[in-house]
């Protein structure tokens, strides 16, 4: 048997795994945060944008008062200061004169904000020191010194422009979290549809691995999946048209072949009664001889017809619940008198297993070929066993013998029909007993591996089914 | 007493030919048709003991005549031929009221020993209250499962003990290997080998001990006979 097997994955992990393994899913998460990013860059943009040009505008704002207050003379400044804090509705402007050592001269800023250039640039400063119950504003000043030293402060409130700001900003983070809510919902939504599709498509490729050609995957939305799925429903069509024919074919003879041979055998039948009234010893024998090799001939048809038989089942209508320990001690009582009259010990071992889903029919057919031909290989005087075992995966059944053992390279076609070994040719049987077991296990989706047990060969059915996606 | 009559239903002339032989050699009178159509009328006029029925007939099918036979109240024991082997084919026909079920081809000796286990049945009903059971010198106690011959105790394990029921329950008849394996084991397919054979001679090993005439005796080419 070829390795087939794929880990079994463990399950706790599954359906968060499953999930990334979406491509959609994945895609939708990258593009989430790509889209995020992307918002916070622009909401810097916009916010670095605003604010820029309002603060521009206050600067010229200012620059204007400024050369307007240059030309008044000396004088009349601190009166035009004071005049100004009166006129002013919205009080949005604040005004300062300080000596040229810092003393506050005039206006309703109280404290000559420290490091601050005079030179006419505009600065945005979180607090200012202002007269009245107003709290520090956070604000744009604007100083310059004047011809005689004194410092001229103009600051104008910014708190309106930051609050626009906020609004934008907070506009902005709104609208993206809804945004990113609804992409996210969205991506689910198709990954969900897609990975829905995708399980169909899966389900069904598991019942064509098991054998249904008459599956077909689901179609349906008109994309790249789509194209591929009929591209492979077109191919399967085709598999199972050939499979037939070559199955048809392959009946047909076996049906047609059998039917003569059976007329046969009854008329050597006939014949050998004629000839048993003969003095003839040998026609007798060789009538005889005759019949002996048609019935293996109709053995093997059998056989055949048999795996053809179990093989296109599908009848999991004879699938049940199953107590696998029964069942094997039921081989094991079965055969153990025979293995008695060869002189051979037969163990039965069983550990606990749950029960298993199983034709019942189908898998004692199959344990009872397999011990029949450990018994058949085994000297006299050899050990057979059969085990039944609990592993983490499943039950798993042993036949273990210590006969001559199958070469590794015998061990693949053994399994496969009509192989027998060069060395066995003059054992008994249809050659066909492994092709049965081999059948069974492909109908119950179970693994069977052959194994050098050294000496002897050890037959292992693995009673899970093989993973396939 | 009379023959039993047995109708068989079969297209096939040389299969036809070799029920009609195999039966005439054993004493039975055997009425052979070899198609649908004339078997329903002959099967419906209730007038045999027995019948071999084809699955697969030309004009009326085979499940078809057992179907229409039972359920106008007809019960002669019906034995299915067929080619067709598998379980579901055989659950089929059993389930249409056919009694017993034989795959084609099949052995002359296996058909007459089936044939012989249905006409037994049908005319010596088992009395359903007898809890022992008697052949010669062996007495097998159906409730306690213990067995005696000539009052001395027989040890049998489970296997062998249903083994000799079944064989005491067909005494005198010969009954074939696949007739036990089918019996005792509940299995359809061929066990092949000497499986069977190694259970009997443990069995006989036992309730034969050497130097007496055997009770357990084995027919040629066809199976055992509990005398």
């Amino acid at each position: 048997m070829k390795a087939t097997l794929v880990d079994v994955p463990v399950p706790t992990l599954l359906p968060l795994r499953r999930r990334w393994h979406s491509t959609t899913f994945r895609l939708m998460a990258v593009y989430t945060v790509i889209f995020s990013v992307s918002v916070t860059l622009l909401m810097g943009f916009i916010s670095w944008a605003v604010t820029g040009a309002m603060e521009h505008e206050t600067d010229v704002v200012m620059d204007w008062q400024l050369i307007y207050f240059d030309s008044m003379p000396h004088g009349d400044l601190i009166d035009a200061i004071y005049g100004r804090i009166e006129h002013e509705h919205m009080h949005t402007n604040y005004y300062g004169l300080f000596a040229a050592d810092g003393r506050h001269l005039a206006g309703d800023m109280l404290m000559l904000p420290p490091n601050l250039p005079v030179n006419r640039t505009g600065v945005t400063l979180d607090t200012l020191a202002v007269a009245g119950p107003e709290r520090a504003p956070v604000v744009r000043v604007m100083a310059e010194q004047r011809r005689d030293g004194e410092k001229l402060v103009l600051a104008r409130d910014l708190t309106h422009v930051l609050r626009v700001r906020q609004r934008i900003v907070n506009a902005l983070i709104l609208g993206g979290i809804l945004c990113m809510v609804t992409g996210i919902a969205g991506g689910l939504a198709l990954s969900m549809r897609q990975m829905r599709r995708l399980k169909g498509i899966r389900h069904a490729t598991q019942l064509i691995a098991q054998g249904d050609l008459g599956q077909r995957l689901p179609a349906g939305g008109r994309d790249e999946i789509d194209m591929l799925v009929h591209l492979v429903n077109h191919m399967l069509e085709e598999v199972e048209r050939l499979m037939n024919e070559v199955k048809g074919a392959c009946d047909g003879i076996a049906h047609d072949l059998r039917t003569p041979l059976a007329h046969m055998h009854t008329l050597l039948g006939h014949i050998a009664e004629r000839t048993g009234e003969l003095p003839d010893q040998e026609l007798s024998t060789l009538v005889q001889r005759a019949r002996i090799e048609t019935n293996a001939l109709l053995d093997r048809f059998r056989a055949m017809l048999r795996i053809s038989e179990i093989g296109t089942l599908q009848r999991r209508g004879g699938f049940a619940a199953l107590q696998l320990e029964t069942l094997i001690h039921e081989v094991g009582e079965l055969y153990e008198p025979l293995a008695e009259s060869r002189s051979i010990r037969l163990m039965v071992q069983t550990q606990h297993v749950g029960t298993i889903r199983a034709d019942r029919d189908l898998l004692f057919e199959a344990l009872g070929n397999l011990l029949d031909n450990a018994l058949k290989f085994t000297p006299s005087g050899g050990l057979v066993r059969i085990e039944l075992n609990a592993t983490p995966s499943g039950p798993r059944v042993d036949v273990i013998d210590n006969g001559p053992g199958i070469p590794q390279a015998d061990r693949d076609a053994v399994l496969q029909r009509f192989y027998r070994s060069e060395r066995t040719q003059h054992v008994a049987g249809s050659g066909l007993g492994l092709s049965i077991v081999s059948t069974v296990m492909r109908v119950h989706d179970f693994t069977i591996r052959l194994h050098d047990a050294a000496p002897g060969t050890r037959a292992t059915i693995e009673c899970w089914p093989r993973i396939l996606a | 007493m009379r023959p039993s009559r047995v109708l068989a239903i079969e297209d096939d002339e040389i299969t036809g030919n070799e029920i009609v032989r195999a039966l005439q050699s054993r004493g039975y009178s055997v009425d052979w048709v070899d198609n649908g159509q004339e078997g329903m009328v002959r099967a419906i006029s209730g007038e045999y003991d027995l019948i071999t029925l084809d699955r697969m007939l030309p004009r009326v099918d085979g499940l078809t005549i057992l179907t229409t036979v039972r359920s106008i109240g007809i019960r002669t024991p019906v034995l299915m031929l067929s080619s067709l082997g598998d379980v579901d084919e055989r659950v089929r026909g059993l389930r249409a009221g056919g009694d017993d079920y034989l795959t084609k081809p099949f052995d002359p000796e296996e058909m007459s020993a089936r044939l012989e286990a249905l006409l037994r049945r049908n005319q010596s009903p088992a009395a359903p209250t007898q809890t022992t059971l008697c052949v010669g010198p062996i007495e097998l106690d159906l409730i306690s499962r213990k067995v005696q011959r000539d009052g001395q105790e027989i040890e049998l394990l489970p296997t062998e003990y249903r083994v000799l029921e079944f064989m005491m329950r067909h005494a005198g008849q010969t009954v074939t290997r696949t007739m036990l394996f089918e019996a005792v084991w509940g299995y359809h397919f061929d066990p092949g080998t000497n499986l069977i054979d190694v259970h009997m001679g443990r069995l006989r090993k036992k309730i034969d001990p050497s130097g007496v005439k055997p009770l357990i005796e084995t027919v040629r080419g066809a199976g055992y006979i509990l005398a």
